[in-house]
């Protein structure tokens, strides 16, 4: 399950492009463009660091259905 | 690294690379012919070379990392059935190479096998790692 993600928005919203977001996290500017359009799940690490640059949690910036996230009694 | 040092090592690079096949090709006894038919593949070889290492430079120029997570994923994908390709490819030479000895079969010496499994599962890897990078990663 590829997670969704808010990252097109908020960077509009801060006026960053995908190379910019690319370098302040340490990736390939592909990498930022794969995981945009939902075809890369980024690793933990990465995620923190790209909801850090939107200063927001990593659940605002990257999101799965609700059904993904049920846990197991 | 500055550009008059670069440019001199891809010369060198390519320099030594040229010497040391005309050196296997006289060592090996080819003809003109065939060093003729060798040497476009060479050349080709020697373009994808230089143009990886004008790539890396100028992405490290840039400083944007050479691999990060997602072309490590990548990497191993091709690694993986490059690996595989690889073995059935050995396995095919050496079934080959049993079957000539009990029937008539041409064969080459174990250099001419050397240097085409070599290009070839490096041309496969290439292949592979373009193919996985522009598939979505899962």
């Amino acid at each position: 399950m590829l997670v969704r993600t808010r990252m097109k928005e908020l960077r509009a919203r801060d006026g960053l492009r995908q190379a910019d977001l690319a370098r302040r996290v340490g990736v390939r500017r592909e990498t930022i463009s794969f995981v945009e359009n939902g075809e890369y799940n980024p690793s933990l690490l990465l995620a923190v660091k790209i909801a850090r640059v939107f200063e927001a949690n990593v659940e605002e910036v990257f999101q799965y259905d609700e059904d993904e996230l049920k846990l197991n009694l | 690294m500055s550009s008059g040092i670069t440019r001199k090592w891809v010369l060198v690079t390519i320099a030594a690379v040229v010497l040391t096949y005309v050196a296997v090709g006289l060592y090996q006894g080819f003809s003109i012919t065939a060093s003729a038919l060798v040497l476009p593949a060479i050349v080709g070889n020697l373009f994808v070379v230089a143009g990886m290492l004008y790539w890396i430079i100028q992405e490290r120029r840039k400083g944007v990392p050479i691999v990060d997570e997602r072309s490590q994923v990548v990497n191993g994908k091709a690694a993986m059935l490059t690996l595989f390709v690889g073995i059935y490819f050995m396995m095919a030479l050496t079934f080959y190479d049993i079957a000539a000895q009990f029937i008539s079969l041409p064969t080459k010496n174990a250099a001419i096998y050397l240097a085409v499994s070599a290009m070839f599962l490096l041309s496969f890897f290439g292949l592979s790692r373009w193919y996985y990078g522009r598939r979505p990663t899962r």
